[in-house]
């Protein structure tokens, strides 16, 4: 897996972040590069969910928040002056519960594009089969479409929800331990999907399970108590860690 | 499995609709009755009996101050909006208005009828809306009465305006605030995260699930206001008539309508909280 050569397409300088008086993320700088799926590994609490809800923006909403450094996206800062519904569109995000809309599960998917601005029938059409068979969820769903997706099961809401963060058409996709509450043949389809999407989109995969990280991804950064301890090739990370914790994180010994 | 809870899940929510519609029934038709009857009563007396010469124009106004709480509700659903999905927590004016809204809520609506009408009624007895000094205590002769509203310059009547805009305004503003913090954050973010706009996720994500509470909230507000109409049309009718005569309809009408408002708002309630109970979709 060629981590050099490969263009930047986010690059995080000296991000630190606090809520209220406590910080949780000391100092961070990384480089993601494009068409990778870069994942980020620690323990609970480690600030691994803060720092993908950051490169989204959402912690916009959080009171208190407050944070200092860069980040880039295609070298351009997001500071708070960008307009964060637009940058929203060009990275999703898919969170550890999947949370489908009210409405059909059609409606759901055609949701995304109509959030891009798509609004004539035969094209959303297109869009909601497209996305829907990039999931490997349209077989099960071609004729249920018009039926709420109360009668999935969460791995196939948590399919749909990938199918609609697609639908809007996004350049970075964050996954925010999409697996936390799947079973283990579910997980499975998550993962085939998130190595099969690195043909079209640059992922960000935040997971408290070692070995999946081990699995899914190109590069990899182990966070602890807010500091971001190793940042390199998963093989790296996994096979000849650097750091001391880095080691007793990944054989096991702590976390 | 899955299957089979959906299936009593819509067999729930179907019997608990059934149940309304017969609650809505029991409660309903007895008040549509009344409505013919005071219709009918109305056309009839209003040639005849004095006191409801009397009590048209004060009708009047009471239907003046209903169409006001209604107007009152829906700027306090605004307000709510404004407060729950514009400003910040810490914002002064949310700060303020929630804490005036905590105190003036927490007062029951009964407070409100009395006052209002400690100012409908003199010490005397006497109604002060009518001729506003004159009642049949003074005269004596009940056909000197002239029909007079309290001619809606009056300070009285401000003060009455002032009274229901308080009752109901608060009580709007507190529930309506709880609708709109009752749709979980994880759905809004859901929507944010797509890169929806404020308006999409509120016209989308938020009115749809917060809809029926609001309309439950407008319903008890609006019945608290009609309770206390009622209050003081009771007391003005067995005041001025000789027992539960035809104008006490209105009354039952007033006080059963606002019965029926409230427990239909009830059931709005109960019927939204069976929908999120829905144990396939634990974040909702």
């Amino acid at each position: 897996m060629q981590t050099e050569n490969v263009q930047s397409i986010l690059s995080v300088r000296n991000l630190s972040i606090w809520y209220g008086d406590k910080q949780v993320l000391r100092d961070l700088s990384f480089e993601v590069k494009q068409r990778q799926v870069t994942a980020f590994i620690g323990p609970t609490n480690s600030g691994k969910s803060t720092l993908v809800r950051c490169i989204n923006r959402l912690n916009d909403f959080t009171p208190n928040f407050r944070s200092t450094g860069d980040i880039l996206f295609r070298g351009v800062a997001m500071g708070a002056a960008s307009d964060a519904t637009a940058l929203r569109k060009q990275i999703g995000m898919v969170f550890r519960k999947p949370i489908p809309f009210q409405g059909s599960i059609y409606e759901n998917v055609a949701y995304g594009a109509q959030i891009s601005g798509v609004n004539e029938s035969t094209h959303l059409d297109t869009i909601v089969e497209k996305n829907l068979r990039k999931t490997g969820l349209w077989s099960e769903v071609e004729n249920i479409l018009g039926e709420t997706p109360e009668q999935l099961s969460i791995g196939q809401q948590q399919l749909l929800c990938i199918a609609r963060a697609l639908a809007v058409d996004p350049e970075i996709l964050i996954f925010d331990e999409p697996c936390g509450e799947l079973d283990p043949i579910e997980t499975v389809k998550i993962e085939t999907l998130v190595r099969e999407l690195t043909k079209d989109y640059t992922l960000i995969f935040a997971t408290n399970k070692r070995r999946q990280a081990a699995r899914v991804s190109d590069v990899a950064g182990f966070l602890y108590c807010g500091e971001l301890i190793e940042f390199g090739a998963t093989e790296k990370i996994f096979t000849n860690p650097q750091d001391n914790r880095t080691e007793q994180y990944v054989t096991g010994r702590l976390g | 499995m899955n299957a089979m809870m959906t299936c009593a899940l819509r067999k729930q929510k179907l019997v608990s609709q059934r149940s309304t519609f017969i609650i809505l029934g029991i409660v309903g038709i007895p008040i549509w009755n009344v409505l013919q009857e005071t219709s009918a009563a109305d056309t009839e007396a209003a040639s005849a009996a004095m006191p409801l010469n009397m009590l048209s124009p004060l009708l009047d106004d009471l239907y003046t101050l209903l169409s006001i709480s209604f107007v009152a509700i829906l700027f306090g659903i605004a307000w709510a909006f404004y407060l729950e999905e514009w400003l910040p927590q810490t914002h002064w004016v949310r700060r303020f208005i929630e804490s005036v809204v905590a105190i003036l809520g927490g007062i029951p609506s009964i407070f409100y009828g009395i006052l209002a009408t400690g100012v409908f009624f003199s010490d005397a007895g006497t109604l002060k809306t009518i001729g506003v000094v004159r009642g049949p205590q003074d005269t004596g002769d009940m056909s000197a009465l002239e029909p007079l509203s309290f001619q809606q310059e009056t300070p009285v009547f401000y003060i009455l305006v002032l009274t229901f805009i308080l009752m109901v305004m608060p009580l709007t503003i507190k529930t309506a605030q709880a609708a709109l913090r009752s749709v979980a954050t994880p759905i809004r973010e859901a929507a944010y995260a797509l890169g929806a706009s404020h308006w999409q996720v509120l016209k989308k994500q938020v009115i749809p699930i917060a809809l029926t509470r609001i309309l439950a909230t407008g319903c008890r507000a609006m019945s608290s206001a009609l309770a206390t109409v009622a209050l003081i049309f009771g007391i003005y009718t067995w005041q001025y008539t000789n027992g539960p005569g035809e104008m006490s309809n209105r009354f039952v009408l007033f006080l059963g309508s606002a019965l029926f408002l409230s427990i239909f708002s009830s059931v709005l309630i109960k019927l939204d909280a069976s929908a999120s109970a829905d144990p396939t979709h634990p974040t909702r």
